[in-house]
Formats: structure tokens, C-alpha cells, sequence
């Protein structure tokens, strides 16, 4: 900014003085930096800054389908959602729900990329099988986990009894805080891979010379594992932890798919109430409400997550 | 013929072609298209025949088919016509015809001309199935009543010459079949009650719903006229009736209560139970009486609803449920859409009712029409449902399913109403808890709705 844009030259033609600004090439770098970058941010404006303000709008009106009038009012759709029992119990439900998924997620998730950083044979061919499951639809994950539950053919219910474990064929989706638990596994099972390849990355860039000085020095594994392998994945951990707080808070399509909310409303997530507010109640500016409160939730944890890894830094 | 002759005569062909190419093209174009939309993949066969014959009998009009999965068919169209898209015909259900009604996405029928022909053949209760604030705003494709099913082979070794009457004898009857371990295709009956799907489904809603009229024994038996919840007592009995079904005498199979909703049918079409707990009319024709698809075929009779209260009707309520086909307010060729409308619904151009005969005779479904109880080929076809008298006295005791559905806060009460009352079978909650929250649940959404 401190550098004009064009410089002024003086071209001299016969008797005359013609003055000519110099185009300097920092400046022309920078318009055209601008000029190419300028159609991805109007892309990206439109179909990200723009939903969003619109959804934002919506969520500060009486935005009901089925109404001719749509009036402001305000935070009222925020405040409504305080003395809705409903919203409550499903803003609690998913806090324990991100809680179980993001552990069981991390645990998985850096124990297989610990394993797939070891040298064995069919490494490579076991880390492309490992993300299988991240590549499945979460809706056809879904599904598929239905099927392993059900309670007439389900392969759960085989095992258990070949095993001799249950006497006959039980209904897991029928019992509300086990059909909780084998969402939150559900879930888990289609995530972990994602976790684990960014653990996996991590470890990598450790470098060996830190593991052989330490060896040298006579630490031993499990101090090796918590002094050097764990302080230098904090940058995975960070990673990790904010993607997988977004993903849990965001849970909807394996609970369409498996549960749909059952039973009792015992898996009704945030997400999930949200698209009963829309879809159901037709109350969309509601919805939009509850979309602004997850993504609040999203950044506060985000936040904390940064403070937490900042001060560690520091 | 020389190199230049054939070379001639080459391109004369290929100019040719593509000058009748474009004609077809040209043709094409000039047909007016209009869109349906439907969500009912049973019916797929007969809807894509009927389409067929429908551009035959108007060739300048083309239908172009949106097929969408039913679970998705309320949230599809909400979000296409909240952003104003063009829909021309469109399938509908009744619970969610009054909130489209109200938000003026689609049109009364009233001013469309010939109407009046239909008005005066349709049912009463399908009227009011597909109409809102006195306006008619569609035109059905199929009109159901519910019943129930039963096997008199396994009625008859239990020493029962006759389908129960009560609920109380219902239950008498499915212990003492339990009891005595009688068997059925190759095995002993353990759950003699089959039922509709137990699970958060509108399944279980239809279910308590349908045992509320039998205990009521008379219309309005959930909401009063102005949505007021009015079930009481009656609600209670109806769920303690499922609850002890299920957990008490164990005649119900707690697997229902995880069961999707078709899995819970197919499992009564396998000969796992004695009487199935409310069957629709269609699903004889569509899968009980299929000897291809049920093991049941031939054996299974439909009887009348068991009441709960003798003292007020000899026979259990059912409700009507009627789906149509209306007209979108986004239609850009309403005169087409009206013809189509037509003839997915009512007549086609030579004053035949085409299709809805069709889906009774193709697919079982039940229909609206009066005046198809006279024709020959729609009495043969009701013969697979057992009995034609026990339908037409089961439609005697008929309710419009409107009385429950035609509230604009319906829809999101059902969801929670499901919600309460598979809560109340899987030991969540209290059943009077249940019932309690269903009647807060019902007064808070009719006031929020008032605002």
C-alpha cells in the first residue's frame, strides 16, 4: 500500500515531454493476484458466506412454511428453544454423544495408526483397507449396521447365540441406551479411519534420531511413547479433536438411518431435532436457530481446544 | 454405380435421417411436458402402464416422472416448493394435505370443470380426507380401511369356531393358542398377535389410535373438532392393553418393537402369528393373499375390528385414509395437469375409471369410487381379500382419518406422539407419563401455532 501504484516516467518525443506512469511489477503481481483470485472468492462468497448469512437471517424470523407472513422477532427462535424440553434433552444427549464418539474415535483411531506405523508385511495394502470404512455413505454405513443389529437375522444376535451367550434373538434397537451405544459405535466405526491417517501422518514426521538419541540415553518404550511420541503429535491431537467435535456435533445420517430418533427419542442429536424443527414442524426459522447454536458449540470447543494447545505452546 | 453416384446417395440418406430426426425432435418439443411426482414404488408398474396410456390418449402431452423415496417425499417437496419450483401433479398424503392446503402451495379443485361427476360418486369419508377449510383439493388413486387379519385353520384347533369378538377375547384366545403350542406351518405358534411395527413409525401411532376407538367406541376419540385431546381414560386402557400384550401374557413379540415397518408384515405372511393387528385392505391383495410372496395365502381371512366397548359399537372403528393426487400452485399448465389429474385419479378421456381400477385389480389397493362396488371386474378382483361383506360392514364403522390429521400442528405432534408411546413399550416412561406429555405436547403446539 505504502508503494504507489504507478510510478511517473518522462518520455521525451521530438520537442515534447510526455509524462507516462510506470507500471512497477510488485503492483502488477498484485492485480493480478486479484484478478485470478477474484471468481473463487465470489464462488466462495456465494455458496458459503451468502447460505449462511441467509440462514442466519431465517433464524431471526417467524420463517413457518406454511405463513404468508414471515415477521422479524428477533432472538426469539434462540430464546423459544431455552424453554423447549425437547431441544434441552437433545443438547445434552449429543454433548455425551460427541463425549463417547470423539474417546472411542481417538482411541481406535491412534491405536490402528500406531499399529500401521510398525514395518510389517502388507503394510500398505492394510492401510488402504483401513479406510474402507471412511469411503462407505454414512447412510449405507447405516444400513449396513441395521442389518447386524436386527432382531430376527442380525449377525450380532447369531453370534451371541452359537456363543451361548443369549437365549433368543434380542430387539437392541428396542432398548433406548443400547441403541445410544451402538450408535455412538456405529458412528465411530465409519470415523476412525480418518483419525487414524491423520495420527498416522503425524507419526511419520516424528523423526527416527529422536527415538535412537532417547534410546541412547536408556528411556524406555512406554517413556519414549509418553515424552517424545506424544508431545509431538499435539499438532495431530489439535487437528483431530477439532474435526471430530464438528463431525459428533453434526451427526445426522446414520441416526436417519439406523434409528431415526428411536427409541423413545433416545438418539435425537441436535442435528436430528433440527430437521424435525424443519422438516416436521415446518418451523424453518427455528431450524435455523438450532444449525447457529451447533455451530456456536462447534466454535466455542474450537476455541477452547486452541487456548488449551496455545498455553501448552507457550 | 460410381464412386460419386454412391457417395450421392450416402448423404442423401444421412441428410435424410437427420431431417426426420429433427422432425421427431421438432414433434417432441412441441408436446407440452408436465411433471408428476409420486413416492409409492408398489404401485411403480401400474403408474408407469397408466402414464403410457395416458400419452396415448393425449399425444401432445408428455409426463415426465420424480420418483422419491417415501421417507424423504414430505421433506423433498417442502424444500422444492419453499424455493418456488415448478411442480405440475403431485401425489398426496392426508396428514400432510392441510399444512400445503394452508400455505396455498397447492389448488382447490372446486372451479375445475367436471368435478361435480366425482363429488357425487366419492365416498364421504374420502371427501373429507382431501379436503380443507371446504375446499376440494384432490382426487384419490386409492382410499383404505383397516381390519384385521386372521387364520380360522389355528382358531378351529384351538376349539374357536368364530374370530374374537373383544379385545378381551382376543387375548383369551392368543394364551390359550400359546398354550396349547399349536402348530402352523411347521411350527408351534409363540406370538399368536402379529401387529403393525412397534418402533418410532407412524406404525405404532395407527395402532394405539385404532384400539382408543374400539375402547371410545365413537368418533373423535383422540381430539374433539377444535384439537382439544379428548382420549382420557380410553387412551390409557389402549396402551396398558399393548403393554400387557406384549409383557404380560407375552402373545406380542417384543421384537416388533425394533421391527421396520415392512419386516412386521412379512413376518405374519410367514405364518408366525394367528391374528395381525391392523391390517389395511390393501395388504391381502398386496401381500397376504400372494401366494408368491406369503405362506399365508388362501388361509388368511380378514374379520371385523374387536371392540372395546360393546355398549357403544358392536365393532371397532377404523379409520379411511385416502391418497390422492392434486394439483401444485406452481403449475405452469394447470389444463394439462387437470387431465392428467384426471386420469390418475378419477376418469380418463373416454369416462373410465382406468386407474384407480387398476390399482385394485394390480395391486390390491382399496378405492373411493362408490360406483366400482357394481363393476364385475372390481368384484372379482375384492375376492382376495376374503369376504366382500366383512369390508363392506367394516366400512360401516369408518371414521375419517382427518378427525386426527387435519390439525396444521398434526405432523410434528405425531413424531413426538410416536416417540411417548414406543417410550411407554421399551419401560422409558410411565404409560400415564406418556399419555400425559402426548396431551401437554398436543396444547402447546396448537397455541404455538395460534401465535
Amino acid at each position: 500500500m505504502d508503494q504507489p501504484l504507478f510510478n511517473n516516467i518522462n518520455l521525451k518525443m521530438g520537442g515534447m515531454v510526455l509524462k507516462v506512469n510506470k507500471f512497477s511489477l510488485k503492483n502488477q503481481e498484485n492485480i493480478f493476484s486479484w484478478i485470478f483470485n477474484i471468481p473463487s472468492i465470489i464462488i466462495v462468497l456465494l455458496v458459503m458466506l451468502y447460505p449462511m448469512l441467509y440462514a442466519l437471517w431465517t433464524s431471526l424470523h417467524r420463517y413457518v412454511f406454511y405463513r404468508k407472513t414471515m415477521p422479524f422477532i428477533w432472538f426469539s427462535n434462540y430464546l423459544s428453544l431455552l424453554h423447549d424440553e425437547e431441544f434441552i434433552q437433545s443438547a445434552i444427549r449429543t454433548l455425551v454423544f460427541a463425549t463417547l464418539n470423539l474417546s472411542l474415535v481417538i482411541l481406535i483411531g491412534f491405536i490402528v495408526a500406531l499399529v500401521l506405523n510398525q514395518d510389517f508385511k502388507f503394510r500398505g495394502i492394510m492401510r488402504a483397507l483401513v479406510l474402507i470404512p471412511w469411503a462407505v455413505p454414512p447412510t449405507a454405513s447405516g444400513l449396513v449396521w441395521k442389518m447386524i443389529y436386527d432382531p430376527q437375522f442380525g449377525l450380532l444376535n447369531g453370534i451371541l447365540r452359537s456363543l451361548g451367550l443369549i437365549q433368543e434373538y434380542i430387539p437392541w434397537l428396542a432398548m433406548p441406551r443400547i441403541a445410544f451405544v451402538f450408535l455412538v459405535i456405529t458412528t465411530a466405526w465409519r470415523q476412525f479411519p480418518l483419525v487414524a491417517m491423520i495420527f498416522l501422518a503425524g507419526l511419520q514426521s516424528i523423526p527416527n534420531d529422536i527415538y535412537e538419541a532417547a534410546k541412547v540415553d536408556g528411556a524406555t518404550s512406554f517413556q519414549r511413547f509418553c515424552k517424545i511420541t506424544l508431545p509431538l503429535l499435539r499438532g495431530s491431537f489439535f487437528v483431530v479433536l477439532v474435526l471430530q467435535t464438528m463431525f459428533s456435533l453434526r451427526a445426522f445420517d446414520e441416526i436417519y438411518s439406523l434409528t431415526y430418533g428411536g427409541p423413545a427419542n433416545s438418539t435425537v442429536t441436535m442435528s436430528f431435532y433440527m430437521y424435525f424443527a424443519a422438516f416436521n414442524k415446518m418451523y424453518f426459522g427455528r431450524g435455523a436457530a438450532i444449525a447457529y447454536i451447533i455451530a456456536l458449540i462447534t466454535l466455542a470447543f474450537s476455541l477452547f481446544y486452541i487456548k488449551i494447545f496455545y498455553r501448552e505452546e507457550t | 454405380m460410381n464412386f460419386k453416384t454412391k457417395k450421392l446417395i450416402y448423404l442423401s440418406l444421412v441428410l435424410l435421417l437427420v431431417f426426420v430426426f429433427s422432425l421427431l425432435v421438432l414433434a417432441e418439443e412441441d408436446k407440452v411436458k408436465i411433471s408428476l411426482t409420486i413416492w409409492t414404488p408398489s404401485l411403480m408398474t401400474t403408474v408407469m402402464d397408466g402414464i403410457k396410456e395416458f400419452e396415448k390418449q393425449y399425444p401432445n402431452i408428455k409426463v415426465n416422472v420424480n420418483d422419491i423415496p417415501s421417507k424423504q417425499y414430505a421433506d423433498f417437496l417442502i424444500t422444492k416448493l419453499v424455493a418456488g419450483a415448478e411442480f405440475d401433479v403431485i401425489q398426496m398424503k392426508d396428514e400432510i394435505l392441510p399444512s400445503f392446503a394452508q400455505a396455498g402451495w397447492i389448488l382447490p379443485l372446486d372451479d375445475f370443470p367436471g368435478i361435480e361427476q366425482y363429488r357425487e360418486d366419492l365416498s364421504q369419508a374420502s371427501i373429507g380426507q382431501m379436503t380443507w377449510d371446504g375446499k376440494l383439493y384432490g382426487l384419490p388413486f386409492y382410499q383404505t380401511i383397516g381390519a384385521y387379519a386372521y387364520i380360522p385353520e389355528i382358531l378351529n384347533k384351538a376349539g374357536y369356531d368364530h374370530p374374537p369378538k373383544n379385545y378381551d377375547e382376543l387375548v383369551e384366545m392368543a394364551i390359550k393358542i400359546k398354550e396349547k403350542q399349536i402348530e402352523y406351518k411347521g411350527k408351534a405358534i409363540k406370538y399368536p398377535i402379529g401387529t403393525l411395527t412397534l418402533s418410532q413409525y407412524q406404525d405404532i401411532f395407527n395402532i394405539w389410535v385404532t384400539l382408543v376407538y374400539a375402547f371410545k367406541g365413537e368418533h373423535n376419540a383422540i381430539f374433539d373438532k377444535e384439537g382439544t385431546p379428548v382420549w382420557g381414560e380410553y387412551g390409557r386402557q389402549a396402551l396398558q392393553w399393548l403393554y400387557d400384550a406384549i409383557y404380560k401374557y407375552e402373545v406380542i413379540n417384543k421384537v416388533n418393537l425394533a421391527l421396520e415397518p415392512q419386516a412386521a408384515m412379512e413376518n405374519y405372511a410367514a405364518g408366525q402369528g394367528v391374528f395381525f393387528l391392523y391390517s389395511g385392505d390393501w395388504m391381502f391383495g398386496y401381500l397376504f393373499n400372494k401366494p408368491e410372496l406369503s405362506k399365508i395365502a388362501g388361509e388368511v381371512k380378514a374379520g371385523l375390528l374387536p371392540t372395546g366397548n360393546p355398549d357403544k359399537s358392536e365393532v371397532g372403528l377404523t379409520s379411511v385414509v385416502c391418497r390422492s393426487y392434486v394439483i401444485a400452485a406452481t403449475s405452469k399448465h394447470k389444463e394439462e395437469a387437470w387431465k392428467l389429474l384426471q386420469f390418475m385419479g378419477g376418469k380418463d378421456k373416454f369416462g373410465e375409471y382406468n386407474q384407480p381400477k387398476r390399482i385394485l385389480i394390480e395391486d390390491g389397493d382399496g378405492f373411493a369410487y362408490q360406483s366400482l362396488y357394481d363393476d364385475p371386474e372390481m368384484k372379482e378382483a375384492l375376492a382376495v381379500r376374503g369376504s366382500i361383506e366383512v369390508w363392506a360392514e367394516q366400512n360401516k364403522y369408518s371414521y375419517p382419518y382427518m378427525e386426527i390429521t387435519g390439525f396444521n400442528w398434526f405432523s410434528d405432534w405425531m413424531r413426538y406422539a410416536n416417540a411417548q408411546l414406543n417410550g411407554a413399550l421399551v419401560k422409558e416412561i410411565e404409560i400415564d407419563e406418556a399419555l400425559n406429555n402426548m396431551e401437554k405436547k398436543a396444547k402447546t403446539l396448537a397455541a404455538e401455532m395460534k401465535e
